[in-house]
């Protein structure tokens, strides 16, 4: 009976553990998180440079440099003029 | 197949094909503005006084009054205003009655190419250059070109709340390079011809869903799928700055429920409808943004929870000063954000909590929009 109840507590134990690294693994992601949403906030307040898909003929895409939504390319050859 | 009959194969098709012709000095655009009304007989007057004093008047001003109990049609008939009536009951709503519009006024355009159709609600005022910032953006390759729509003056928190939200979208189309996420029913100049190809489209079922006329009326939110239907054929959607349209906002907590959930729910729906009809580059935009919304609510429950768990388990919450620095951050770009639009603004950016707490009522509402989506709900459009 006590051998047949040891591996029940064993995973019991293992079970409670996981969650608790677990929570600890929470509070791991939140602070990532907090880090990730202060940059995003940051990067707010200067202009919005991506690597993105643009529109290629009618349902073709390619990933482009874009300053605030500008292909980046397009941007030079307009100086240029 | 049966002999005698053959499937059109749909074209190659190049970007701009088929949309307006620019030919300086032949040919001027005109502007046909269509106007649905539900019981707006005390508004419409402003609606139409708005067009009248555009610097780039539309050459015709249709009002089309529809399941109306009011006098729309006759106050509308009095501001100067063309008025199609809706006959009978129509169970398609806003979306229908455009259909409506557009259908019997087609006879009567000439060129497609030469016209641009306005479509706005009868709740709104255009600010004066709107039409002609929007005849000057659609240009070849250019489908539709929306405004940014503005909250009018209100004195409830909750109204205010909405016009800084607004005005913050504002701000993120011009970090898009004025592309624009939606093009807004509140108020956007269409290429007539560019209607007509989304009609043509939905028709053969290639390029888009099934349908059959220029709105979709099964959508909840008609102006995000036509932005779809666009985009998906090809064409280009902008939302330049200077074209404000100024709309109604909810200042009940109930009525901002019903605009938000039908919003959150018609663009679930809009996504799911089109799946893989998308282009890459329009499900990277309106994926991730969903993505970012269910991602929002996720953080909130989780936050919720963590707060209540750390309640009950210690009695308290441990707070640590490097905490601080993020919300100080969050804090300064909320209020730096709404500057331009004076003190009121301000000061409720700087008080944090009201924009938390409304923020916090949105992802109430989106998760509610997001468990109806999964149930199947199909939802009911609602004039809001």
């Amino acid at each position: 009976m006590y051998q047949g109840m040891l591996p029940k507590t064993g995973i019991g134990l293992a079970a409670g553990g996981m969650t608790l690294s677990l929570l600890n693994l929470v509070w791991i992601g939140i602070a990532i998180a907090v880090v990730g949403g202060a940059l995003i906030t940051l990067s707010k307040f200067g202009p919005r440079i991506a690597v993105e898909p643009v529109p290629i003929g009618v349902s073709g895409s390619r990933f482009r440099l874009t300053v605030n939504g500008e292909q980046l390319s397009l941007r030079r050859g307009q100086h240029r003029r | 197949m049966a002999a005698g009959t053959h499937t059109r194969l749909p074209g190659q098709r190049i970007p701009g094909q088929q949309t307006r012709r620019v030919v300086p000095g032949e040919h001027r655009l005109r502007i046909a503005a269509v106007v649905p009304a539900y019981n707006e007989g005390d508004a419409i007057a402003a609606t139409i006084a708005s067009l009248h004093r555009q610097t780039r008047r539309p050459d015709l001003v249709v009002v089309v009054p529809n399941n109306c109990t009011d006098h729309t049609a006759e106050a509308a008939r009095q501001a100067g205003a063309y008025v199609i009536s809706y006959p009978g009951h129509n169970p398609d709503k806003k979306a229908g009655a455009i259909n409506f519009a557009l259908d019997r006024i087609e006879p009567y355009l000439g060129d497609p190419w030469n016209w641009a159709v306005l479509i706005m609600d009868a709740d709104t005022t255009l600010s004066p250059g709107f039409l002609q910032t929007a005849a000057a953006n659609l240009t070849s390759g250019v489908g539709g070109v929306g405004g940014t729509f503005a909250g009018r003056d209100c004195h409830s928190v909750l109204g205010y709340l909405q016009r800084m939200e607004y005005h913050r979208y504002g701000q993120v189309a011009k970090r898009l390079g004025h592309r624009a996420f939606v093009l807004t029913g509140t108020g956007t100049l269409f290429s007539y011809g560019a209607l007509l190809d989304v009609r043509r489209q939905r028709r053969e079922g290639t390029l888009l869903p099934h349908g059959r006329s220029f709105y979709d009326t099964h959508s909840l939110t008609e102006d995000n799928e036509l932005t779809f239907a666009l985009q998906a054929c090809g064409y280009r959607v902008l939302s330049p700055a200077g074209m404000w349209a100024t709309t109604d906002v909810m200042e009940t907590v109930p009525k901002l429920v019903g605009q938000r959930e039908r919003w959150y729910l018609g663009a679930l729906r809009n996504i799911a409808q089109y799946g893989r009809l998308m282009p890459f580059h329009m499900r990277w935009t309106y994926w991730r943004q969903q993505a970012g919304l269910f991602l929002s609510a996720v953080v909130a429950a989780v936050y919720l929870i963590a707060l209540a768990a750390s309640l009950a388990v210690y009695g308290a919450v441990d707070l640590r000063w490097y905490w601080a620095v993020p919300s100080l951050l969050l804090l300064a770009e909320r209020v730096v954000s709404v500057w331009p639009m004076g003190w009121r603004a301000r000061v409720y950016a700087a008080l944090f909590l009201p924009e938390q707490l409304y923020t916090l009522l949105l992802t109430f509402i989106y998760a509610k929009a997001f468990a109806k989506f999964v149930r199947g709900d199909k939802g009911a459009w609602v004039a809001t």
